[in-house]
């Protein structure tokens, strides 16, 4: 096991190398001059040398690359031209309004999208189960811009019931500062006013970036029930005298749990997606707004600090996944050991 | 070849293949795919025949209808430049349909020959092929058409290569397989012993079997390509306005939403009904083949 | 005298594909107290069937007539609620491949208790303490560790050992294995056989044994019943039965068997099994029957009581031309089948595609 996880991570190390190589070569690969564009279209000749000499731009590619990946060990992803901050600062401040969507959405997959699979197993083509087919098609056909759009056109144009965007009220101001995610800093503070306005302003956003991933977590866990209970040893509990909703809780329920996860780790790469999206539409101030914002003005550290950390993500929850998946099933022996 | 000598038999063929296609395509089968398959030839037609079917001419400007509700004239409204909505969402999905045809096919060109190379040659050529396919597998998917789309330049063309760079890796995946599982049997050696070039090998004896699941997977990656691509032209790097793609629209009618909410609604719909036809029918596709699956 | 299980005219279908599949056709046996009986019959008989329909484990089955009565209960009538009490307590069952049988992720210790304080009601510590003594009983070695290991790390034989096991910690009146032995090398399984029956014996319980094979279910059972296609053909002694077959299906699963001590030839069965969702009318076995005669391919024979052969006792057969004792020693009718092939090809010719 522990052999397992060492060959991972050096897997891992390689990749990484390799999308730090990708990253690197995609800001090389767009046209003009890196000095000029860091120096803005005001500077004289003499500031654009200057930054040239500064950033090591007259440096070999190699070296150039090397001094990147320095940078990147000690923390330091650039300097941002839009916000003229180092693009660290910039996570730093960003990045809790990303991870307090993405796990709210996380919640809303695993409590609705699991319950949902299970129930519609449990009775193949009744009603839950032609709902939740119903939803899933739905679900998977919108894009997910759109859906936001949609559901800022029903719940704030129409119902009126839901804000349109942001993370708090114009006129409210943050709670303090403790984990950087309003809903549990108002929560510490005890001011129950801005934890509604907080919750209801996470509500939109979360359900939209949810509903795709919850489809397909919907999907995969009615087909893997489905399967499990068709199996010998679902019978044989069943031949033993135990009740249908004991052979779910006991039997069913752990084994159908273990190649749902796996999927579930695969959403989380939609989700980082998707994210970006769902933060454009809602206003939300999180890094994917804060790297669409740099597209538009072709501010490049933002975009690859933005992709390296996601992507490092990505890769560590998939990591961890595997390692979850090994810790519940017994079976698997991984690299030659049968 | 003289002419009507050989037309009907032509003629004949075709009708053949497609009969031949129904027997092994039995589309009865699976309600999904029959919905699936009249949507996505309902969208086909649309695409194709837009110029021929749109009112207007979908990036003419006319000031003087700017932002009318939708009216007899126009029956989608028009928008902040006073284009026809109508005009401008029947010829985004030919945009759409066209971009997502191209993506695929390159991230097929691309994925299965990488894949197929890979699973055959195996060693080193093998190992590298599939770590530069990890390196960008690592990348959650629409940031890294993000990030290719933005190195290169907001333009329909880098968008469209900028998904196919995120998709071949999935199809490379699934040659590579298939070729793992050909060179495992005995027929390879066979032919090399005959003397067949790897080549021949290649195209004759392991493609045609990797066919399958990858038409499986072409399916369901026609609705994925044409909501990445306009996903990407909602932020900006896809498609540039006056072109009518949806994405596009959507983020330019967004600031009108409160209001003048068809501007926005129309594309909506419009890739809403295409990205569910492509599903349904790809779902269809896999119940045909693989029928346990929804069964209780 | 009420039986233990009483199986009465059982007719069963499934619905595939829009085609009724007659898996059983007026089955009916039974197992008395301190019994040992056998079921035996070829893939798609209907042995299986019976008893997981009556057990209530076939909830897509269509029961068209016919009972099945534990005691004096007919459990076809009970609710699944009623059923389901039965299920372990009253009525054992073990299934042929036990590494498919357990859960996977779950340890064995666990199963076997799950079932113990499901239906003792007793704390967890005694439920362990009575696994292990029963696990001790069916010759497993090291039963304490044994509790906290997985499936996986087991052999066939020892797993099927630990069902049985399991099964007996529930105390059962009636034991029902199905295919117990099939997926076991065939070193192992004379001796889980022969545990099985001893342990059953023991108990004072009654054992129904399902099986392919005629030789393993006569070496371990007092009756036995012959199946095919879903109808019983022959019931009689074990030994009798497989020592002097009367009916021609019967004599040729028992000259079907190469055997060590008979130097005759191995004759096998012509044909292959019927398509059981366009069965013929008469006999269903008549187009593979070298006894055939005229009548068998218009009238379905029933199960009517019979000479045994040579002073043996008496027995149930479903035939119109039975096998006589030299016949059923050598395998082989006397004479040619009265029927010309012509009208077996023509008959044949209903079935579509049996294989």
């Amino acid at each position: 096991m522990i052999y397992f996880v060492v060959k991972r991570l050096f897997l891992i190390v390689i990749v990484i190398a390799g999308m730090s190589v990708f990253t690197f070569g995609l800001t090389r690969v767009i046209p003009g001059d890196p000095a000029r564009l860091l120096a803005g279209p005001e500077a004289r000749l003499e500031q654009v040398e200057q930054l040239r000499e500064q950033y090591g731009l007259n440096k070999p590619i190699v070296e150039q690359y090397f001094g990147y990946m320095a940078g990147l060990f000690r923390g330091d992803f650039g300097q941002s031209l839009t916000t003229r901050r180092p693009v660290a600062e910039d996570f730093a401040q960003f990045v809790p309004a990303t991870v307090e969507l993405t796990l709210a959405a996380l919640i809303l997959i695993v409590l609705i999208g699991l319950p949902l699979g299970f129930l519609s197993a449990r009775r193949p083509n009744g009603i839950v189960d032609q709902a939740s087919r119903l939803l899933t098609i739905a679900g998977m056909s919108m894009p997910v811009f759109w859906l936001g759009v949609l559901f800022q056109i029903v719940f704030f144009k129409w119902l009126r019931v839901l804000p349109a965007g942001g993370r708090l009220g114009i006129i409210e101001s943050a709670p303090p500062h403790v984990t950087g995610f309003y809903t549990i800093d108002a929560l510490m503070a005890g001011n129950m006013d801005l934890l509604l306005s907080a919750l209801q302003h996470l509500v939109l956003p979360s359900f939209t970036l949810a509903l795709a991933s919850l489809a397909t977590i919907t999907r995969v866990s009615r087909a893997t029930v489905i399967g499990v209970l068709r199996t010998d040893y679902v019978r044989t509990a069943r031949a033993r005298g135990l009740s249908e909703r004991q052979v779910m809780t006991r039997h069913v329920f752990k084994n159908a749990m273990i190649p749902t996860v796996t999927v579930l780790g695969m959403q989380i790469g939609i989700l980082l997606g998707g994210n970006l999206i769902v933060e454009v539409v809602f206003s939300w101030p999180g890094i994917g707004l804060y790297a669409v914002n740099a597209i538009k003005n072709l501010d490049f550290a933002p975009i690859m600090g933005v992709m390296l950390i996601s992507a490092l993500a990505y890769v560590m929850v998939n990591l961890i996944v595997d390692l979850v998946y090994l810790a519940l099933n017994p079976r698997i022996t991984y690299a030659g050991d049968k | 070849m003289s002419g009507s000598a050989t037309a009907p038999s032509r003629r004949r063929t075709i009708a053949d293949r497609l009969s031949g296609l129904a027997t092994r395509f039995p589309i009865n089968k699976s309600r999904t795919a029959r919905i699936g398959l009249a949507l996505t030839l309902i969208v086909l037609f649309v695409a194709v025949a837009s110029p021929l079917i749109a009112p207007y001419d979908p990036i003419a400007v006319d000031s003087a209808q700017r932002l009318q509700p939708p009216s007899a004239e126009h029956w989608l409204g028009t928008d902040q430049q006073g284009r026809d909505v109508l005009s401008r969402t029947l010829y985004g999905s030919r945009i759409s349909i066209l971009s997502a045809v191209v993506i695929v096919a390159l991230a097929v060109l691309i994925g299965v020959t990488a894949g197929i190379v890979a699973g055959y040659s195996g060693g080193w050529i093998d190992e590298t092929l599939m770590r530069i396919a990890d390196v960008f597998l690592a990348f959650p998917p629409l940031l890294l058409a993000m990030g290719v789309a933005a190195a290169l330049g907001p333009s329909l063309t880098n968008a469209i290569i900028a998904t196919s760079l995120v998709w071949w890796p999935w199809y490379a995946r699934v040659a590579r397989a298939e070729a793992l599982y050909i060179k495992h049997e005995g027929f390879v050696d066979a032919a090399r012993t005959v003397g067949a070039s790897h080549l021949r090998i290649l195209v004759t004896h392991v493609l045609p079997v990797a066919r399958t699941p990858i038409i499986v997977q072409i399916s369901l990656s026609l609705g994925a390509a044409i909501v990445t691509l306009a996903s990407l032209s909602f932020i900006g790097l896809g498609a540039q306005p006056p072109v009518p793609e949806w994405g596009t629209m959507i983020a330019d009618g967004r600031a009108y939403l409160l209001n003048q909410w068809w501007i926005v609604t129309a594309p909506g719909v419009a890739i809403f009904l295409t990205i569910m036809a492509f599903n349904l029918l790809g779902d269809g596709i896999q119940e045909i083949l693989s029928p346990h699956e929804r069964n209780s | 005298m009420t039986r233990l299980l009483e199986i009465e005219d059982l007719t069963i279908r499934f619905r595939m594909g829009g085609r009724d599949v007659n898996v059983l056709n007026g089955v009916s046996y039974s197992v008395g107290k301190n019994e040992s009986v056998g079921l035996v019959g070829e893939s798609g008989s209907g042995k299986s069937v019976t008893n997981l329909a009556v057990m209530g484990l076939l909830p897509t089955a269509i029961l068209d007539r016919g009972a099945g009565r534990f005691g004096d209960q007919n459990m076809l009538s009970m609710s699944p609620r009623q059923r389901q009490k039965l299920r372990g307590r009253q009525i054992g069952m073990i299934f042929q491949d036990p590494m498919n049988s357990l859960n996977p992720v779950l340890k064995i210790g666990r199963q076997i208790e799950e079932g113990i304080i499901l239906h003792f009601r007793i704390s967890r510590v005694e439920a362990r303490r009575r696994a292990i003594e029963i696990l001790r009983q069916c010759e497993l070695p090291d039963a304490a560790s044994l509790l906290n290991k997985y499936p996986h790390e087991l052999s066939g034989g020892m797993l099927q050992r630990v069902m049985i096991a399991a099964a007996l910690a529930l105390e059962p009146q009636l034991l029902i294995a199905d295919e117990p032995t099939t997926a076991l090398d065939v070193t192992v399984q004379a001796q889980v056989l022969d545990l099985m029956s001893a342990r059953v014996r023991d108990a004072g319980a009654s054992m129904l044994l399902i099986s392919h094979d005629l030789g393993v279910v006569a070496s371990v059972t007092d009756r036995v019943n012959v199946m095919y296609a879903g109808s019983i053909v022959e019931t009689g002694p074990s030994k009798e039965v497989f020592l002097r077959p009367r009916h021609p299906y019967t004599v040729g699963l028992v000259h079907s068997i190469p055997s060590l001590s008979d130097d005759g030839p191995v004759v096998p069965i012509e044909g292959s099994a019927p398509d059981l969702s366009n069965l013929p009318r008469g006999c269903p076995f008549a187009p593979r029957c070298r006894w055939r005669i005229a009548v068998c391919y218009d009238v379905k024979p029933a199960l009517a009581p019979v000479e045994g052969l040579d002073g043996s006792a008496p027995r149930l057969l479903a035939c119109h031309n039975p096998a006589t004792a030299e016949e059923a020693a050598t395998g082989k009718p006397a004479a040619k089948p009265a029927v010309p092939d012509e009208a077996a090809a023509t008959l044949s010719s209903h079935h579509s595609g049996a294989c």
